[in-house]
């Protein structure tokens, strides 16, 4: 068998309050994340989400039970670099993981500080911006770029550094529909040249296209399924303080008032197929 | 009262190699009591005309009236006028300072002048506003709440000012429903009870189809829509795509079940009307075969 991209084991990360009381920000967490996969982890705020994909790159250690990464234990001090190597991280406000005054100069940084020879850096850099779409921009100068292509120059600095896995904190929270899209076309292309995408979003129309969504709520995994097996939960969603994708909520508050329809219905081509049957 | 903006246009960085027109020919007024929804693609010039709005930035050609008060004159009444526009910048959970959250909410309070005793009313009114419980946090530091709760503090420092206009700046990015329900359920109230102007700048068309009344749409530093955001959204879908937006993902569904030849309303605010829409299409449409 292969080993997976992520493994976690009944994984707790606990902290202290401000009136000494352990509190727990995800709990007894068990899941694996298969090379290759495109998951969406989704909860609302304060769920615990961010918390967990911290420990992916090892941002955070686990206070009980472990993380794997690649068969690699995170709280093993000797593998925190070769981790950070196969896990990249990309955060929602993209001008604050900018460092460099030029686009290419950035996309560096990364393999520059793990003292890849020259050569090979210019070699890498221009494979990164090529697979983002961003080579034309090379030379400018980060702040003249929009939202989403900063997320794109940020993804391009993992990328150089030859990472297998990228994990997206709420990537698109800032950006206009068009940076949204960028973003997103730009991560399924990866995830298509094999690149493992793990997502955490609160767009669930984001959510929909992966291939899998975790659900997060009160620092417990809540569900883990295909979009279509959770988004088909819409009352247990709802309870939880999520949205759903606007066309399983129609499609769910129809079959409520006795409309026959087929279950799974998350996509408005899924439904239209499905209401264009009806007579 | 209203904002007025007769024939503005800004320049960034005149003289320079990095000189930018921001805006261009803007004409608008903002009547008192309206909720105005601004959209637009990053860097059509959305920020730079909100901040025209109390003054932060003047007008490089034409003028800004703020209930008749030129805001690029330098004089009392252009200071008593800033107070009545007040602004939530995005991300204003990064501008809290203070020891506890009732002194942040009562920094501007104070700068007003006011007495302790209307501030500290002041403070308990905005908390309720923003639905943070008074006695539970009022004496907390800021920096242990949750984002979304920073967030609200933010907006309680503002309304606390009591402004006659309230401007805000993607005031729910990041926020799951509940937090943006949290948000705007207050300022929707003020909206109506009080008469209160607000002026909405956000990628997210739900919450815009949702509660303005008007539309603004930027693009390319001008003006290129005005009106009824339903009107705009139902009939304007194309100007919109090429302006860099979109429609509402309740709308853009009904659109789509239109094309496939449902007979379909598809001026829609909210999900419960369009599942109202579908099924009366749907049952229309079995009674005529």
């Amino acid at each position: 068998m292969t080993i997976p991209m992520i493994r976690l084991n009944h994984m707790s990360h606990a902290y202290v309050d401000e009136d000494g009381k352990q509190v727990y920000a995800v709990r007894d967490i068990s899941l694996e994340i298969q090379k290759g996969e495109f998951v969406a982890v989704i909860g609302t705020n304060g769920s615990g989400k961010s918390t967990l994909a911290k420990h992916f790159n090892v941002l955070l250690s686990p206070t009980e039970g472990t993380c794997e990464v690649c068969g690699m234990r995170t709280d093993d001090p000797e593998s925190v670099w070769n981790i950070r190597q196969k896990v990249g991280m990309v955060f929602q406000n993209p001008d604050n993981q900018i460092v460099a005054a030029v686009v290419e100069e950035d996309v560096a940084f990364g393999p520059e500080n793990l003292g890849v020879p020259k050569e090979e850096i210019r070699r890498r850099v221009d494979a990164a911006l090529e697979r983002v779409g961003m080579t034309q921009f090379a030379h400018h100068g980060p702040h003249l770029l929009s939202g989403g292509q900063k997320q794109r120059i940020a993804i391009a600095g993992i990328l150089a550094m030859q990472s297998d896995c990228i994990v997206l904190d709420e990537p698109t929270a800032m950006l206009d529909p068009m940076g949204r899209k960028e973003v997103m076309d730009t991560l399924h292309q990866l995830n298509d040249e094999g690149i493992t995408i793990i997502l955490i979003t609160h767009f669930m129309e984001e959510a929909v296209t992966a291939d899998r969504v975790v659900v997060i709520d009160k620092g417990n995994l809540s569900m883990d399924g295909t979009p279509k097996d959770i988004f088909t939960h819409v009352r247990e969603l709802k309870a939880i303080g999520l949205d759903v994708p606007v066309s399983a909520e129609i499609a769910y508050e129809l079959t409520r008032k006795g409309v026959v329809l087929p279950e799974h219905i998350i996509t408005k081509e899924e439904l239209g197929d499905a209401l264009c049957q009806l007579h | 009262m209203s904002i007025t903006l007769t024939d503005v246009s800004y320049t960034y960085g005149i003289g320079t190699p990095f000189e930018k027109t921001a805006l261009r020919d803007v004409n608008l007024e903002i009547r008192t009591g309206e909720f105005v929804g601004i959209i637009g693609h990053t860097g059509s010039g959305k920020s730079t005309l909100i901040q025209h709005l109390n003054g932060l930035l003047r007008p490089t050609t034409g003028t800004v009236m703020v209930d008749g008060v030129d805001v690029a004159q330098k004089s009392k009444e252009v200071m008593a006028m800033r107070h009545k526009v007040g602004m939530v910048f995005q991300y204003p959970e990064h501008q809290l300072f203070e020891e506890t959250i009732a002194k942040d909410i009562a920094f501007g309070p104070h700068n007003l002048g006011l007495s302790e005793e209307v501030i500290a009313e002041r403070v308990k009114e905005a908390m309720e506003f923003v639905g943070l419980d008074y006695d539970t946090f009022a004496e907390r530091s800021p920096f242990r709440l949750s984002g979304g709760q920073m967030r609200r503090v933010a907006i309680a420092g503002v309304i606390a000012m009591h402004p006659d206009y309230l401007i805000l700046d993607e005031p729910s990015a990041g926020l799951d429903p509940r937090g943006r329900e949290e948000i705007f359920s207050g300022i929707l109230k003020w909206h109506k009870d009080k008469g209160i102007t607000v002026i909405l700048v956000s990628h997210n068309m739900d919450d815009i189809s949702r509660m303005a009344d008007r539309l603004i749409v930027l693009a390319d530093s001008r003006i290129i829509l005005d009106g009824p955001p339903l009107d705009i959204f139902e009939t304007r879908q194309d100007m919109l795509r090429q302006a860099g937006v979109g429609v509402p993902p309740v709308t853009e569904v009904l659109q789509y079940l239109k094309g496939r030849g449902l007979s379909i309303c598809d001026k829609v605010r909210t999900v419960d009307e369009a599942v109202q829409y579908v099924y009366d299409g749907i049952r229309g449409d079995s009674h005529a075969h």
